[in-house]
């Protein structure tokens, strides 16, 4: 058999392959597939930084002030049509009311940050995603997790706080929650943070936030963690030191082994449960003063202002404070002692 | 004007129909004997003989599908002027570059010489047809029945030429395993 042959016997099939063949039509993607699957993406992008890269979320202009019915209950209770809604982000008030020594902070200094972990590959045939709205955030833990106090320059940004639900089709059960919301000093057009100035890390924070507690802490810590009381919620602060471009391939760092950075920077965050959910503040480029605040500003938030200060530098990795000269003046709050590492 | 009025015209050998036919199937008619051929003056006229024997044909025929059938007389026609026209060196165009392309995936004439009927290898293709997927089956006939360019079936099909390429590759892969499998290589 030859092509002729073959093409003369393909000459007479039935006549249905041939109409088949004329009539034919490409199919269109519908509008739904298509910006369905860029939804998907762009959620599957989410997921991946949130675990990835916890630096990038970014919160709303609009921001609402975390609920606090009761004063004397640490923490943020689910809000009513009560909370406060303010346009600009809430600045903090010139009056001192709480000063915190810096002796009484445990800041555990980290080797570096920690990898991403792989993802749980979630069959969709066994479990359901919900990617969550700011409603839909407020609904799951209890406040859009804006806290009360954004050092000054920093802004929410365009796109409102989001989340993501991941539940088990079979039982209903919730296996995967996350959800974030960040502050940046300045944003590009796409929404992603963008420095101000020469340094090319962009200033700001971020809040996550899980019920399930599966949040990890983005830095590797050196030695065991120690935490610091903040009005009976335990903090566990962590810093690490981290190099910044452009790089220079003509020079060598300190370590011998990477090119010499342009320059470092801090990242502090600062892990601890409240009312049964996991929070994170992880900051870049922040005073350790500020990720204070914005966590006590979470665990109390005031409606009045407070000033962390005092004469104390920032302490050593490991020292304890003999004594606490400056801690006063904590309506409603007290920082206690940093608790000791348990026994081992 | 529908087919089965066409057909009426046929029968009522009213020369109308061979007009109404043109108007409606010319341009098709023309574009599948011009992938072949790549001659306008040889296509017009393998149309028109084409029309000739479709007028031959009707009655008794009362051909349904009109067009399919239009089509495999144009086909028919056109091969064989292109056979015709290459014993004669002169012709070429796409037709045989898909001929060249089929002959990787079948066997020379010496090993099955005489051992198929040629319906028996309709059956076959039609079987290996139905495996496909839809998508993949227009590929491969317009390409190798209607001799379209990788061009022409990816801007019918939406693809693009080169996954029109890389499709059309695999399916001749496919064409051979199957031919294979069936004792036909």
């Amino acid at each position: 058999m030859n092509a002729a042959q073959f093409s003369s016997a393909l000459g007479k099939v039935n006549d249905k392959y041939i109409m088949e063949a004329i009539t034919y039509e490409r199919k269109k993607k519908s509008g739904w597939l298509k910006w369905g699957a860029m939804a998907a993406c762009i959620g599957l992008i989410f997921t991946v930084t949130m675990a990835a890269l916890p630096g990038i979320f970014r919160g709303q202009g609009n921001i609402v002030l975390p609920p606090n019915p009761d004063p004397d209950v640490p923490g943020p209770v689910a809000s009513g049509d009560d909370g406060q809604t303010s346009a600009e982000p809430l600045q903090p008030p010139s009056e001192p009311e709480i000063t915190i020594n810096w002796d009484g902070v445990a800041v555990n200094e980290s080797a570096g940050l920690a990898p991403d972990a792989a993802r749980l590959y979630r069959d969709p045939a066994l479990y359901n995603e919900e990617i969550l709205d700011t409603q839909g955030v407020k609904a799951y833990y209890g406040w859009e997790l804006a806290p009360a106090y954004i050092p000054d320059g920093l802004t929410g940004g365009g796109k409102a706080v989001s989340g993501r639900i991941v539940r088990e089709k079979a039982t209903g059960n919730v296996v995967e929650d996350q959800a974030g919301r960040s502050f940046w000093v300045d944003f590009w057009e796409d929404g992603s943070p963008k420095s101000d100035d020469d340094i090319v890390i962009p200033k700001g924070f971020t809040i996550r936030a899980s019920r399930l507690r599966i949040l990890h802490c983005c830095l590797l810590p050196i030695d065991e963690e120690r935490t610091t009381d903040f009005g009976g919620v335990p903090i566990t602060l962590s810093h690490c030191s981290m190099k910044h471009g452009p790089f220079d391939p003509t020079k060598k760092a300190p370590d011998g082994l990477s090119n010499m950075p342009a320059g470092y920077y801090d990242i502090y965050t600062a892990s601890f449960t409240l009312d049964g959910v996991e929070y994170e503040v992880s900051a870049q480029r922040l005073e350790l003063e500020e990720v204070i605040k914005i966590t006590a500003s979470i665990i109390k938030p005031y409606q009045e202002g407070f000033v962390v200060g005092g004469s104390q530098e920032i302490p050593d990795k490991g020292s304890a404070p003999a004594e606490y000269p400056d801690t006063v003046i904590v309506p409603g709050f007290d920082l206690d002692e940093p608790s000791e590492p348990d026994a081992p | 004007m529908d087919d089965s009025a066409i057909i009426e015209l046929f029968l009522a050998r009213s020369e109308q129909a061979i007009r109404e036919l043109d108007g409606k199937y010319g341009k098709l008619c023309h574009s599948l004997s011009y992938n072949i051929l790549h001659s306008r003056q040889d296509a017009e006229e393998c149309v028109n003989d084409a029309y000739l024997g479709t007028w031959d044909a009707i009655p008794p025929a009362r051909p349904n599908p009109l067009l399919a059938f239009l089509c495999k007389i144009v086909r028919n026609l056109s091969l064989m002027r292109y056979h015709a026209d290459r014993t004669a060196k002169r012709g070429g165009g796409s037709c045989a570059v898909a001929l060249e392309e089929l002959e990787d995936c079948l066997a020379s004439p010496r090993t099955v010489e005489g051992d198929l009927e040629e319906r028996e290898l309709v059956r076959l293709i039609e079987g290996f047809l139905d495996t496909l997927p839809p998508e993949n089956r227009v590929l491969f006939m317009r390409r190798y029945w209607f001799s379209d360019s990788c061009g022409e079936v990816a801007a019918r099909t939406g693809l693009s030429e080169k996954n029109v390429s890389v499709r059309l590759s695999r399916i001749r892969k496919q064409l051979r395993h199957y031919l294979e499998e069936r004792g036909v290589m």
